[in-house]
């Protein structure tokens, strides 16, 4: 399955009927892709563990809004500040769930 | 006659104003469980099923119907606007409700998806009423063979859902079934793939790894594309034109024996235990396009693509709950659950509960029946609040769901293992989108895996390995010979006639 996915160039015409012109086939740039993604994940995940839920996602959905082509940083740091601390609160009250945090026992 | 008369007293007892709002109450929390990733009915009903202790019996069973029907449908919400479902069963809905969403045309895909839900849902509540007396005789006859016959069946949904490419779809399930496989063995506990880490040993969970392939590699799929197209002030398509919205009683009725056939799969999906709502929803869609005239728009935004997947899952609901009442069997973990609000009342589920609390059986049954109507109205209200979503740039919401779903994985097992695993999935599920893998056969061959070892192994233990129990049982036999149709007909059949009109029309130029 790796090697067909690897080999999967885009050819005119021939793209996937279920995902249409999403399905361009893996080239150099979607590697990238696929890296830049395993490392941000990578390091979310491990500032969530190792740090916590509100600063790791508040650093993660800061940067990925940035990269989405937020360029309004006022608004951008507003949402990155306030979506993780509205949810982990949310969490908290509503499912009892405690979001990982240092400071938490 | 009866049984009328016992409705008619069970409408009497439901039909009170504390048990109207419990049944909004628990449809509205259903919905708003359902919309986020991750999360969904049965998560809403684990919390919530101990809060019913203060409840009276009929209140309390009322207000977690109200929670599971709204969280079915409330799944389709995010599958339609941005293609991020959020339960696993609206998989199958986003794939002809975005398309309809990128036309300008979200309120015709939620309307769609909210009619085609309760028309499921009523159908199979309908039958509950009908058949949960008679239904323990036939569910006895149910044995490993039979399910066995019937998940083999299932499989050949792959024909349906792989798209173009049928050696990929297969590629994609058969990986699906492998990924199953890791864990403890279900019948001697031997580890399988497990790396010794104790968080696998149940096996991969389901939704960290549905969510990741289905949800989150959608948004990462966006979010580089939106990267790639630099438009930074991007919205989604939007609300589109107000005609373009309306969704006419004659579009909606005139795919009738659609809605049909995806309830009567619903249901009875919903009547075995164990087959789960994601597979009616699967299996709805399947049979609608090999049945459909135009089986060449699934998949580009056609309404009955989303009728065929809301109808289905949707059924399930009611009919999950003919063999929890018959014979006390949970028909999947949400049954379990209401078995669970059941026994703190003090009503046993089985063959006894008609006898012992008819009154209140019937109660339920009526207060299922108004809680559709409810569904019904808050449902249509909500639509005209979520598609507002619609209108916010995708550059703000993509990056907030992937944030949702990291909450949604990590609130019902309090692990960040299954966080990991959300992500990785997400990554598996970009590069199958990116290369042309079927995700939706990547998940019914995760479904399906385990669901056919038990079932073949528990048929092999009981008959002495002798499989040729397959063919003398004869509903076992009914299926294998549908298997065989469904293959023969769809899949090859129609892989010679494709070629060979393809071949006629290069003939043709």
């Amino acid at each position: 399955m790796g090697l067909t996915a690897f080999f999967s160039r885009k050819k005119d015409g021939e793209l996937h009927e279920e995902f249409g012109e999403e399905a361009s086939g893996m080239g150099w740039p979607e590697f990238q892709k696929l890296g830049l993604w395993t490392f941000a994940s990578g390091a979310a995940w491990l500032g969530t563990v190792y740090v916590g839920f509100e600063p790791a996602m508040i650093v993660f959905l800061a940067a990925v809004l940035i990269y989405a082509g937020m360029r309004n940083y006022w608004l951008t740091a507003i949402i990155a500040i306030a979506t993780p601390i509205i949810l982990s609160q949310f969490a908290w009250y509503v499912f009892s769930t405690e979001m990982p945090g240092f400071w938490r026992s | 006659m009866e049984m009328l008369q016992h409705l008619g007293a069970g409408f009497e007892a439901a039909f009170t104003l504390t048990n109207m709002m419990f049944i909004c109450g628990g449809v509205i929390l259903g919905i708003i469980f359902g919309v986020t990733p991750g999360v969904g009915s049965v998560t809403a009903l684990a919390i919530l099923v101990p809060i019913t202790f203060y409840m009276s019996p009929l209140a309390a069973i009322a207000f977690l119907v109200g929670i599971n029907k709204g969280g079915t449908s409330g799944g389709a919400i995010p599958a339609i606007l941005i293609n991020t479902p959020g339960t696993p069963e609206a998989a199958a809905t986003a794939l002809d409700g975005f398309p309809l969403t990128k036309q300008g045309k979200p309120l015709k895909a939620m309307k769609t998806a909210l009619y085609s839900s309760v028309c499921g849902d009523t159908f199979s509540d309908c039958m509950l009423i009908v058949l949960a007396a008679p239904f323990a005789a036939i569910a006895l006859t149910f044995g490993p063979p039979e399910f066995t016959s019937i998940i083999i069946f299932s499989f050949t949904l792959i024909a349906a859902l792989a798209g173009k490419s049928l050696v990929k779809g297969v590629m994609a399930a058969a990986f699906g079934v492998f990924l199953s496989t890791w864990g403890l063995d279900p019948v001697d506990a031997s580890a399988r793939l497990t790396f010794d880490m104790v968080e696998l040993f149940d096996g991969i969970p389901l939704t960290p790894m549905a969510i990741g392939t289905l949800a989150l590699s959608s948004v990462i799929a966006q979010i580089f594309a939106l990267r790639k197209t630099g438009k930074a002030d991007e919205a989604t398509a939007g609300l589109g034109f107000r005609e373009d919205n309306k969704l006419p009683a004659s579009e909606f009725w005139g795919n009738w024996k659609t809605l049909l056939r995806s309830a009567c799969i619903g249901t009875g999906v919903g009547m075995l235990p164990g087959l789960g709502v994601s597979l009616a929803a699967f299996l709805g869609y399947g049979a609608a396009k090999r049945g459909s005239k135009t089986p060449e728009l699934f998949g580009k935004g056609t309404i009955e693509g989303i009728q065929a997947t809301e109808a289905a899952n949707s059924a399930v609901v009611g009919s999950n709950l003919i063999p929890t009442i018959a014979l006390g069997i949970p028909g999947n973990v949400a049954a379990a659950l209401l078995i669970g609000a059941f026994m703190i009342h003090g009503v046993v589920p089985g063959p006894l509960m008609m006898i012992e609390h008819g009154a209140l059986v019937y109660s339920i049954f009526a207060s299922m029946l108004m809680a559709n109507i409810a569904h019904l109205i808050i449902g249509r209200i909500g639509i005209v609040i979520w598609v507002k979503f619609v209108q916010i740039p995708k550059k703000i919401i993509l990056p907030v769901v992937t944030v949702f779903c990291f909450l949604g994985v990590y609130i019902p097992s309090n692990s960040m293992f299954d966080v990991a695993l959300l992500l990785i999935f997400g990554g598996l599920g970009y590069v199958m989108r990116k290369s042309g893998f079927s995700i939706v056969c990547l998940v019914i061959g995760f479904l399906l895996g385990p669901m056919l070892e038990m079932a073949l192994r528990q048929t092999m233990l009981m008959h002495k390995t002798d499989l040729t129990i397959l063919i003398t049982r004869p509903i076992s036999l009914v299926f294998l010979l549908l298997t065989v149709f469904f293959i023969w007909h769809f899949g090859f059949r129609g892989r010679f006639r494709t070629k060979e009109t393809v071949k006629e029309s290069e003939a043709a130029e």
